[in-house]
């Protein structure tokens, strides 16, 4: 899975502290999800694309080995 | 602006909701052990174990309490906890001096010590790392899940090679072996998952 929480980031000008506060979650959570590391629930994605103001699909990329 | 991304997520809505499942569930099982221990006593008709109906009721007060106090008490539940640790560290240290708990001692310096060592810990935490999320929350129950997989077949282990006459060791030299098995282990996993992000 791939990301692009850093290029929305980047947008909202939202620094990752910021971010992990806004939805409620340690920095090191945002981190590991910026890295695509960290498969979030449905809930928090949901929390996080809210916050960057887009959409899961725009903000989590999948390729087809994540079928 | 973080307030407004709080109100149109109802973060905060949610967090309440749990904080108060916590609550129900912490009181329910303290009523449940207070029930237990008066059902004994009055199915027994007043001949069963003072003592331990006694501990199970005081356990089941404690568990109420204990429930409230950490929900509404939050970073305050933890300092208290170390303080009240060191208390009775101190005071069963006092005791086995002095020779007025001699025994007794010993347990409340133990206690008091996993209170202070579990108290600290959460004290000497970042404030990131003291947030409860549900990658923390996931880590954590994988990482006990494991452990306790590793303890079980530990049990097996130890089990089979008693059966057998292939070792000879004391029931409390199992029971300490087991004991350390089981935090070591969790604490390893957790540790390990935390590094790599997820536990995938």
């Amino acid at each position: 899975m791939q990301t692009r929480m850093k290029e929305f980031r980047a947008r909202t000008n939202m620094t990752q502290a910021a971010l992990a506060d806004a939805v409620g979650v340690r920095r090191e959570t945002i981190v590991f999800l910026e890295k695509g590391k960290y498969n979030p629930s449905l809930r928090l994605a949901w929390q996080v694309a809210c916050a960057l103001e887009t959409s899961i699909d725009e903000l989590f990329l999948f390729g087809d080995e994540d079928k | 602006m973080l307030e407004q991304y709080n109100i149109m997520l109802g973060r905060s809505h949610m967090d309440e909701k749990n904080e108060m499942k916590k609550l129900w569930w912490g009181i329910a099982f303290g009523l449940l052990a207070i029930a237990a221990a008066v059902a004994a006593w009055f199915i027994s008709g007043g001949t069963v174990d003072t003592q331990g109906l006694a501990i199970l009721v005081a356990l089941g007060i404690l568990m109420i309490v204990l429930t409230v106090v950490k929900v509404h008490a939050g970073h305050h539940y933890f300092m208290g906890m170390a303080l009240v640790g060191v208390v009775m560290v101190v005071a069963g240290l006092l005791g086995v001096i002095s020779g007025t708990i001699p025994d007794e001692g010993g347990i409340l310096i133990t206690c008091g010590l996993i209170m202070a060592f579990v108290g600290g810990i959460w004290l000497a935490r970042s404030e990131d790392k003291r947030i409860v999320d549900e990658r923390s929350q996931k880590i954590g129950s994988y990482g006990t899940a494991y452990s306790w997989y590793i303890t079980f077949m530990a049990v097996i282990l130890f089990f089979w090679l008693d059966m057998l006459d292939l070792l000879k060791v004391q029931v409390s030299t199992i029971l300490g072996s087991l004991l350390f098995l089981m935090i070591g282990s969790a604490l390893f996993f957790q540790w390990y998952y935390n590094r790599r992000g997820d536990v995938y």
